[in-house]
């Protein structure tokens, strides 16, 4: 265990950072500062030790249960820089709705520990618990504004629901283990590889825990929790989720799907009736997610509606990679792009005053070239951004998606996926529109630029358009990156 | 008759009435209690089929915690008139529960049926467990080697709770937040 300790030095600082974050937060409890710092700090030192470990070669610990490889560093350096950008540009927003408590850093970094243990988890029980680890600190966080009532709503809403999909998952898991007699992947991996006759069974179990994924990153069908989530919990939380766990859970969500041999032509039946699921399911979602998201007047509501087109975008790269793991990288890079934008719209929208939350309507946007012009440009960069313009990190994204799932004959439904993104470019160009060529409206929200929410938000804008001129840099690093074996 | 057949027929008499006076007793606190003979019953059945430490979890965990559990909740909660509602409730309810239950039962009747003459498969046997140093060494020793990443990760799993809880429990520390 010891001899591990150089790999796991990350979540050794992670873990012993939360106990230090909450020691700190009771010395003084008139300021909220301690646990803040605290929490930086700990972020920080992660991010530092993961990208000094990057070239570390992957190798198992904790008897075969864990992975650790240069992806779960990369992921684990993300979500840290993600927090670190959050706490800073959230920092005002918080002092605004009355919400600056030491709680909100504990649970911010327990649900990073959490998302990054699912990354690398290689057994289904730790799988669980971390899925756990990550979720209850987010159905809090949501809850946050304990005097909403749509945050209430939402908090237990996602609560139910998420606890239901939690027994779906284990169900799942004990179909598996009864099929297999492990819950360790890589034993259920070389199971795989001959035929068996519990095939049913463990396809049942499969496709159980396949569900339970689905669920967390907002699948259609199972995408009905999003908007009111996304509407009730406070913006920096909703930016969270919608980086964090949705990067963790689609890793995952991909680590369990290739834990079958598919190109053994005993799982061919099988592999059909994954690859009919998950094309209903992409294609579920951008319809879905592109024609609703027209309809909306609330920002929140419109995000948590491109969120599940987005989520349409990746299940098609997920589909192109099936069977063949090395074209995995169109989902990271397509994730790493989406969490880049991400980040950037969830800074500037907290800079909306004085209604921060869930009324930021599109009204509020109205005229803000002439209030603003930079934030404008910065508005304009995301927004095109997520609709796939040229010249954008969106654009690639798409890109490498698209040509991954026709490589493997998915032809129509990369039609489709066009189509669906002519459409909701409507979505996204209406914004700008209402910024650049009307007046404000007397009713409109003042948006006013904190420091460090501008500096994230400049950040995030500086690396969309960066990759989207040269995304040569991201993918050379991604592909190096092995995800599955 | 021998020992082992007679305390599990008093052991086994006591959980089903337990159980029964679960569901049957008005007031909670009452059931509650009555759920407490029911865990010591199945402890003694547990310890008769010589699983010496499920037997004293079973005591510790069940018995001590988690019904402290429960009497704080229902103690918290207060409810002073027992609510009665299964009177009221409608005739499909009522069938399609019987039915439910039925089904259940039979599926378990038929599961111990299929399960008679079988022997437990497996590389621990009796023997070797009691030659490995018995149950708590071995589960003990799993806990801190093999599993030690689960234990870990599920501790944090209960701070985490422990801070939520306290973080949604505390409504008065709100000031001047968005009003509804």
């Amino acid at each position: 265990m010891i001899d591990h300790l150089d790999v796991m030095m990350p979540w050794a600082l992670l873990s012993g950072g939360i106990l230090i974050t909450l020691l700190v937060s009771v010395i003084r409890v008139d300021t909220k500062r301690p646990a803040q710092i605290s929490a930086v700090i700990t972020l920080l030192a992660t991010l530092i030790s993961c990208l000094g470990l990057l070239q570390v070669p992957a190798e198992t610990v904790f008897s075969g249960i864990v992975e650790i490889s240069p992806l779960t560093h990369f992921i684990l350096a993300l979500f840290s820089a993600i927090g670190i950008l959050f706490i800073l540009g959230g920092d005002r927003y918080l002092n605004k709705e009355g919400l600056h408590l030491s709680d909100y850093y504990h649970l911010l970094l327990i649900l990073i520990l959490g998302a990054s243990a699912l990354t690398c988890s290689k057994d289904l029980v730790v799988t669980f618990i971390s899925l756990e680890v990550m979720s209850l600190p987010a159905y809090t966080l949501t809850g946050f504004r304990r005097n909403d009532s749509r945050s209430n709503e939402a908090a237990i809403k996602y609560y139910i629901l998420g606890g239901a999909i939690g027994a779906v998952f284990l169900l799942g898991t004990s179909f598996m283990f009864g099929a297999t007699g492990s819950t360790n992947l890589n034993t259920i991996f070389t199971w795989s590889q001959s035929g068996h006759s519990d095939m049913v069974i463990f396809g049942m179990g499969h496709l159980l825990i396949l569900i339970a994924f689905m669920f967390k990153v907002a699948a259609a069908p199972f995408h009905f929790w999003k908007p009111d989530v996304y509407e009730g919990a406070p913006t920096p939380v909703t930016g969270i989720m919608a980086t964090v766990v949705t990067t963790a859970a689609f890793v995952t969500l991909v680590r369990l799907i290739h834990i079958v041999d598919f190109n053994n032509p005993s799982w061919a039946t099988y592999a059909v009736t994954v690859k009919h699921v998950i094309r209903w399911m992409a294609a579920l979602s951008l319809i879905v997610g592109s024609a609703v998201i027209i309809t909306q007047k609330n920002l929140k509501r419109m995000l948590a509606y491109s969120s599940i087109s987005h989520t349409g975008y990746l299940l098609l790269g997920v589909l192109g990679s099936l069977g063949k793991g090395e074209e995995i990288q169109s989902v990271m890079i397509y994730l790493f792009g989406y969490t880049l934008m991400t980040s950037g719209i969830f800074a500037l929208m907290s800079q909306s005053e004085p209604k921060a939350d869930t009324g930021i309507e599109l009204i509020d946007l109205t005229g803000l070239m002439k209030r603003s012009p930079i934030q404008t440009m910065l508005w304009s960069i995301f927004f095109f951004s997520m609709a796939g313009m040229p010249f954008t990190v969106g654009f690639f994204t798409k890109y490498f998606v698209f040509m991954s799932s026709i490589g493997s004959g998915e032809t129509p439904l990369v039609v489709l996926a066009a189509l669906c993104t002519v459409v909701s470019a409507y979505a996204y160009m209406r914004p700008i529109a209402l910024m650049v060529m009307r007046d404000a409206d007397p009713t409109a929200a003042n948006w006013n630029s904190g420091f460090w929410s501008q500096i994230v938000a400049v950040a995030a804008a500086a690396g969309v358009v960066f990759l989207g001129v040269m995304p040569n840099a991201m993918i050379q690093y991604l592909k190096g990156i092995p995800l599955i074996h | 008759m021998d020992f082992g057949l007679l305390a599990f027929s008093i052991f086994s008499t006591i959980a089903i009435l337990g159980s029964i006076m679960v569901i049957l007793k008005k007031s909670p606190v009452a059931a509650a209690f009555s759920l407490v003979l029911v865990f010591f019953a199945f402890a003694g059945l547990y310890a008769l089929m010589g699983a010496h430490l499920v037997a004293a979890l079973q005591i510790l965990v069940y018995t001590g915690a988690i019904m402290v559990l429960f009497v704080f909740v229902i103690m918290l909660l207060s409810q002073d008139e027992p609510v009665n509602d299964l009177k009221e409730s409608s005739g499909l309810f009522k069938g399609v529960s019987v039915l439910g239950i039925l089904g259940l039962m039979g599926l378990l009747i038929r599961a111990v049926l299929t399960a008679r003459g079988m022997v437990p498969t497996g590389t621990l046997t009796d023997e070797k467990i009691v030659s490995m140093g018995g149950n708590v060494r071995l589960i003990s020793e799993g806990i801190f080697t093999d599993h030690v990443f689960h234990f870990e990760l599920t501790s944090f799993l209960l701070l985490g709770a422990v801070v939520s809880t306290v973080a949604l429990a505390k409504r008065k520390a709100v000031s001047g937040g968005s009003k509804a």
